[in-house]
């Protein structure tokens, strides 16, 4: 074990931190969507 | 006397190869036994782990090239983690995060920690051990596996161990947080349940939809959702009750005896006791910590926006340590308030917490695994 220093953290780590961090919450965010839309489409679908 | 001598030698030689690294690997396989016995902590992955540990570490152990098949056949090609996750996804209840489809931003807040100590770990490690290391925020053994052997880390042994202690120690590791960032007053918040009616043909689609969103988005990730969302098609299609309870019993517990003895491959004394070892459980603790602190802190930001206040205690269940997690936030709101019932709150967020935590892995996997090449 060993420090190797911050380069690799801010050059490399904290683009692919940030790059994550946006990209999870947009998945949920589609999936959260679906959900809304398919509950929507199926209740609709029962009431008729 | 010449032969009596060799005689002994034949016998009790393999005593004299007994060093002081492996007999640690038995207290620490012995400490893994006992935790799952005595304190019944996801005993049916730290026994045989623990067991294994003991297994490996024996002097001349013959046991180790079997093991090794067994992790070649099950683990370097991702196969046991795919295949429990087909039982995992059997058993999962999407219902309360259909009716409140909003609970899965906690899921996504609650992966905060993965990310967190990635960056910490990439202080220390080469960037694939450092990924594999983050991790092990996910509390999802699977994923961690799944991740780490993709990435190649050369410690799948230390994360595993890591990994599956603190799935066990969510009931020791949460409360202290939760309470650490949240007044009596938010703790006391009540949530009403409207539990809704969820169609059959939602619950069908369900699988189906995510797993194409998340493919579309996370490729790396779609093995890992695939597998999950076939064994909760499986499940709730209706018409394959017999393999949604083998996927559910037979198939998981087949599987887990399996992992657990074949992580223990990664055990040996050489490749286990190092400083890095003591590192990683640190930086798996701290990825737990602040998972936990991401899901409440977003429940709490929420707060200030909405007008149905929320319990902050819930997002706690981000972590996908299911249904652990759950169960601690539905008690400890029960400790709070008799009457106040978070427990189809708490499932809800823990099975986003599930979705959110193989995301993450495939994301963090697309995006490192190019630059391990």
């Amino acid at each position: 074990m060993k420090f190797l220093g911050f380069e690799t953290l801010l050059k490399i780590a904290l683009p692919i931190i940030l790059k994550c961090m946006v990209g999870i919450f947009a998945v949920i965010l589609i999936i959260m969507i679906a959900i809304f839309i398919l509950n929507k489409a199926t209740n609709r679908q029962n009431k008729q | 006397m010449e032969q009596i001598q060799q005689f002994i030698i034949d016998v009790f030689g393999n005593v004299s190869n007994i060093e002081w690294k492996p007999v640690v690997m038995w207290i620490i396989g012995g400490i893994l036994i006992f935790l799952a016995i005595k304190k019944n902590m996801e005993p049916t992955l730290l026994l045989p782990m623990g067991f294994g540990a003991i297994l490996v570490n024996l002097p001349e152990s013959g046991a180790v090239e079997t093991i090794k098949t067994l992790f070649e056949a099950g683990i370097s090609n991702e196969l046991f983690p795919l295949l429990l996750f087909i039982g995992i996804g059997a058993m999962i209840d999407f219902e309360p995060l259909l009716t409140n489809p909003k609970l899965m931003i906690f899921g996504a807040a609650a992966q905060f920690g993965i990310f967190l100590t990635f960056g910490l770990a990439c202080l220390f490690f080469p960037i694939n051990d450092a990924a594999s290391i983050g991790i092990i925020g996910a509390a999802d053994g699977p994923t961690s596996i799944f991740v780490a052997n993709t990435l190649n880390s050369n410690y799948m042994g230390a994360i595993m161990v890591a990994a599956y202690s603190y799935m066990a120690l969510v009931p020791v590791v949460q409360p202290p947080i939760i309470k650490m960032m949240t007044t009596k007053k938010e703790r006391l918040i009540r949530m009403n349940y409207t539990g809704t009616k969820v169609s059959k043909t939602t619950k069908i689609l369900f699988p189906i939809v995510v797993t194409v969103i998340t493919g579309i988005f996370a490729p790396d990730s779609v093995a890992l959702i695939g597998f999950l969302m076939f064994g909760n098609l499986i499940r709730e299609c209706g018409v394959l009750n017999s393999l949604s309870e083998t996927a559910q019993n037979a198939l998981a517990n087949l599987i887990t005896i399996l992992l657990g003895l074949t992580v223990s491959f990664k055990m040996q004394a050489a490749d286990f006791l190092t400083a890095d070892t003591l590192l990683i459980l640190g930086l798996g603790l701290f990825a737990f910590i602040f998972d936990t602190v991401g899901g409440v802190l977003i429940a709490k930001i929420m707060n200030i926006f909405s007008k149905n206040k929320i319990n902050p205690m819930i997002g706690a269940c981000g972590i996908s340590a299911f249904p652990m997690s759950a169960r601690v936030v539905h008690k400890m709101g029960l400790a709070e308030d008799n009457q106040n019932f978070l427990l189809m709150h708490s499932i809800g967020v823990n099975v986003s917490g599930q979705i959110a935590s193989v995301i993450a892995g495939g994301l963090l996997l697309k995006l490192v695994l190019p630059l391990v090449g």
